[in-house]
């Protein structure tokens, strides 16, 4: 039926497509606004159909030659692994997009916004699809920038952020480069196909640096410790509208490129060649634990945020720290796990995220502490976010769980008595932050100023829906996307997992997970629970206000006294606060002045006399006639 | 197979009947220590009774309304995953870090149907639960992780299995005296009763539940019991199993041994309870990451050391 879009599923279409959309969208924005919109929605959702069709068939590989004066040749190429990020990049992305276009008026300048959407989506997918090392770079680079334009859009506040997040990418960026150069410099090919046949063989020690070097430019994007001190303020001061892409698509871009060059390029065998800890590489050992440590961490300041977007933004750091020791642990469940949560993380965090919009733009603050009661008025963002924040907590029934549990199988099966109990805490403390977001937002007292709010329009609460539909889907049959999951993994060349429809079997040696069961049971207990409620008399409801206060009558300002969401850990809060105190941040400021003091040493060799410069280049041309002499 | 089927409905009947009477033991018994006399050993039958035919139950709105549904299904899930007392029920579909989880949503349930009352206290008995939630999930894990290393499994039934020959409390002391101090904030009985400490918060979560809403969620908490101590029992205590002979006889054996189990945690718990002050919030958390935390630490180590090498 749609045979006659096949000649358009090659990722050079799906590239320009949005390339070419974003120029249009911003130009049509000159014209109209409506138009604008109509055609980011159309370009967007269209190229995001396009990936989800060409998964549909066998892994193809594309190869576009080109006449660039070195002879390097941009390959393109969709195979199992990138498709699964494509998917997930493309639908976030996509999606965001819908669901900005309910606002109506995003940012100062939305002709910008929308045309940068669609070259940031256009940019993701080059990463992904790109099989050589400079397309990679390249659109790396175009990816990093546009997300700082956008960041940039919101305004005089979100500028130091943003500049934050410029640094530390541009930092990270060369660390890849330089990594990637000494790759070429061995090799003499950029392909991805060319060096998987060659690094496997190289010695450990160029293994070990290489991998660093990209690797620590991955784990910027990844916001990994101790990499992570751009994502807090870039996350929260972005505009609402862009951070559900920025943390549900773009921070995938980390884990991508490590699970492609340690698993797609190096190769188990060659990992396993710089050392092993209980059959892990070292260099992967040290990823899972340095992802443990940050979801604990990011934890803890997570339970201490009181603003939304910003405790969201910890969450995220959080999370991604889960998927980095997943992927770090390498194991056929420690892989599958964290692939499977980068995948719910992103659904379930742009569910969030699209929610804090919504409860920001209908409250006007992004305060918790000024919203409150607003669950019954306002339904469906009230249902959505529930479903997320349960597959935050990881609680069975929705998606959340079946990646947590498998992480947790992956440490346990390998003994890792460091990583198993931190990713635990960091999983308790994850209902403490999620329940205070439903607790200060949705439940407790209805200010009197919120008594008007309402559910937004459908182009916002439809991606909600989607989203927060796909979470209880993949809670019911996580076989779906564990299914795709298992072919990313027997492409990488690590066993497959044994997954069905409804159910994960690991083996002898582990426990079972049976969606199916756990579900069914759960329906028949609802429905004996549901019984005894209805069998005993109705109730009647009483207002807000009506509630036990030890004789005491409220009479005016209710939400202040009666809300309590002011602080609402301040008894944990005090207990961590003397260790939490930024220090991350602080050794980044001493780095900064050191550098500063240098720099400005360096400065003063610069004085502006004709005579001192001309000085420095004879005592240069001597000391190179000396080292001329002395080598030659 | 219809037999497995009977033994899934009688299982939750049971259990909500033994946790009410034990209950009432408890109050006897805590009046006992306390040189009272108490009430009747069946007043928490006629409690639930009284409650469930209340003429008018007070309800704010329908999200207040999940929270003792939720308590309940929580509960009653959980219960159906893990081995109790010779009976497997569901176990093989789910492992112990599913019935971690699974024990989770009744408590959330409870607290976002708390939440939605409106009232401050509710909302501070809430805070004050997942803060011990917190505290006492560190040490339980790491003594829990100490029983999934040390017998390479996180099958419940298998663990239970493997504790044959000798319980996991002889093996890994450390780690079961650990988990019993966990137990404690499980249970919620003091000095970890922070959550629902009446004189301070005035029952916080529960405040503002009456008539059928209390009923149920005394229901939960009866089968809640059962669930805590079955886990404690069957990761410490070999599951309750005193003898593996096949045979009907032996079975009723087991299954009254497992349910003299729970009796004794349950009590061991409540005598703890009857002569002890309540922590404040912030010192149960430091407590709970303190000593038992490094004692478990010691317990984990051990366990791998054993195994590993």
């Amino acid at each position: 039926m749609l045979e006659f879009l096949n000649p358009m599923l090659r990722p050079e279409w799906m590239i320009s497509l949005l390339f070419i959309g974003a120029l249009l969208t911003y130009f049509a924005g000159k014209v109209s606004s409506a138009l604008r919109t109509t055609f980011a929605i159309i370009f967007s959702v269209f190229v995001a159909f396009l990936v989800f069709l060409s998964g549909s068939r066998d892994v193809l590989t594309y190869w576009r030659p080109s006449a660039s004066p070195m002879g390097f040749r941009f390959v393109l190429s969709i195979n199992a692994l990138s498709w699964f990020f494509a998917l997930m990049i493309s639908m976030v992305s996509a999606l965001t997009i819908v669901y900005s276009a309910g606002f109506g008026k995003n940012t100062e300048k939305d002709n910008a916004f929308y045309g940068l959407n669609l070259l940031l989506m256009g940019a993701m997918l080059g990463v992904v699809f790109s099989g050589d090392m400079l397309s990679f770079f390249i659109f790396w680079e175009i990816m990093t920038l546009a997300s700082y334009l956008l960041t940039t859009l919101a305004g005089k506040r979100a500028e130091k952020g943003a500049l934050n997040y410029m640094i530390i990418s541009t930092a990270g960026a060369y660390s890849i480069l330089i990594g990637m150069t000494m790759i070429y410099t061995r090799f003499g090919t950029l392909e991805f196909s060319g060096l998987a046949s060659v690094m496997g063989g190289a010695d450990p020690m160029f293994l070990l640096i290489t991998l660093s070097m990209l690797g620590i430019g991955f784990a910027v994007k990844a916001a990994l410790a101790p990499f992570y001190v751009w994502a807090p303020p870039a996350y929260s001061e972005a505009p609402d509208s862009f951070t559900p892409v920025f943390s549900g698509a773009l921070s995938k871009l980390g884990p991508y490129g490590f699970t492609l060059f340690m698993y797609g390029i190096v190769g188990l065998p060659a990992l396993a060649k710089m050392g092993t800890f209980r059959g892990i590489s070292d260099f992967g050992y040290i990823i899972a634990l340095l992802g443990s440590i940050t979801a604990v961490i990011a934890t803890l300041y997570a339970i201490a945020q009181d603003d939304i977007k910003k405790l969201l933004a910890y969450s995220s750091i959080s999370q991604l720290g889960y998927v980095m020791m997943g992927i770090g642990i390498g194991t056929s469940i420690g892989v599958a796990g964290g692939l499977y949560h980068a995948l719910n993380h992103a659904i379930f965090k742009t569910t969030l995220f699209m929610g804090a919009g919504v409860l920001i733009y209908t409250t006007g603050s992004r305060k918790l502490s000024d919203m409150g009661g607003l669950g019954t008025k306002m339904p469906i963002t009230f249902l959505t976010m529930l479903i997320a924040i349960f597959a935050l907590a990881g609680i069975p029934m929705t998606g959340g769980f079946g990646s947590k549990w498998l992480l947790y199988e992956a440490a346990i099966d390998k003994k890792f008595v460091l990583i198993a109990p931190l990713a635990f805490i960091a999983s308790v403390g994850a209902f403490l932050y999620s329940f205070r977001i439903l607790q200060s937002a949705f439940l407790g007292q209805l200010p009197e100023r919120l008594k008007g709010a309402k559910d937004p329009s459908p182009l916002i609460t439809i991606p909600m829906l989607f989203f927060a539909g796909l979470l209880v889907l993949f809670g019911i049959a996580p076989g779906i996307p564990l299914g795709i999951i298992a072919s990313v993994e027997s492409y990488l060349g690590i066993p497959a997992l044994n997954v069905s429809t409804y159910s994960v079997y690991l083996g002898a040696n582990f426990g079972a997970y049976n969606a199916f069961t756990v579900m069914t049971v759960i329906t028949l207990a609802l429905l004996v629970a549901l019984a005894l409620f209805f069998i005993a008399k109705k109730s009647r409801k009483v207002g807000q206000t009506d509630t036990y206060m030890a004789g005491e009558v409220p009479e005016h300002h209710v939400d202040l006294y009666l809300h309590y969401s002011m602080n609402f850990y301040r008894p944990l809060e005090r207990i961590f606060a003397p260790y939490l105190r930024n220090r991350l941040e602080r050794l980044y400021d001493a780095f900064g002045s050191g550098y500063e003091l240098i720099s400005e040493g360096i400065r003063r060799i610069y004085t502006g006399d004709v005579q001192h410069y001309v000085y420095y280049v004879m005592v240069f041309l001597a000391v190179m006639i000396l080292a001329g002499w002395w080598w030659l | 197979m219809i037999a497995e089927i009977l033994v899934l409905i009688f299982m939750p009947v049971f259990v909500s009947f033994m946790g009410l009477l034990f209950m009432g033991i408890q109050r006897k018994i805590t009046a006992r220590v306390q040189n009272r006399i108490g009430p009747p050993f069946y007043q928490q039958f006629i409690d639930v009774m009284k409650l469930f035919s209340k003429r008018e139950n007070i309800g704010h709105n329908w999200v207040f309304d999940i929270g003792p549904i939720f308590a309940i299904v929580g509960m009653l899930t959980t219960m159906l995953f893990i081995p109790m007392g010779g009976f497997r029920l569901l176990s093989m579909d789910g492992d112990l870090i599913v019935v971690m989880y699974l024990l989770v949503i009744s408590g959330l349930g409870m607290a976002l149907g708390a939440g939605a009352s409106g009232n401050p206290n509710a909302g501070i008995g809430v805070m004050r639960g997942l803060t011990l939630m917190m505290a006492y999930e560190m040490p339980f894990v790491i003594s829990v992780l100490a029983v999934m290393v040390y017998y390479h499994t996180t099958s419940l039934a298998e663990i239970v299995g493997m504790q044959s020959g000798m319980w996991a409390l002889i093996i890994l002391p450390l780690s079961a005296l650990v988990a019993d101090m966990a137990l404690q904030a499980q249970f919620g009985k003091k000095p970890f009763d922070q959550p629902i400490a009446p004189a301070e918060v005035a029952t916080g979560p529960i405040v503002e539940y009456g008539g059928k809403y209390l009923g149920m969620l005394m229901v939960a908490h009866s089968i809640g019991m059962f669930v805590e101590a079955g886990l404690f029992i069957d990761i410490f205590l070999g599951g309750g199993l005193l003898f593996h002979q096949p045979g009907i006889i032996w079975q009723v054996f087991n299954f009254l041994f497992w349910v003299l189990l729970v009796f004794a945690l349950y009590t061991l718990a409540v005598l703890v309870n009857a002569i002890m002050p309540r922590y404040r919030i912030d010192q149960a958390f430091v407590f709970y990451w303190k000593w038992p935390t490094i004692i478990a630490i010691i317990g984990l180590a051990y366990a791998l050391g054993v195994s590993v090498w």
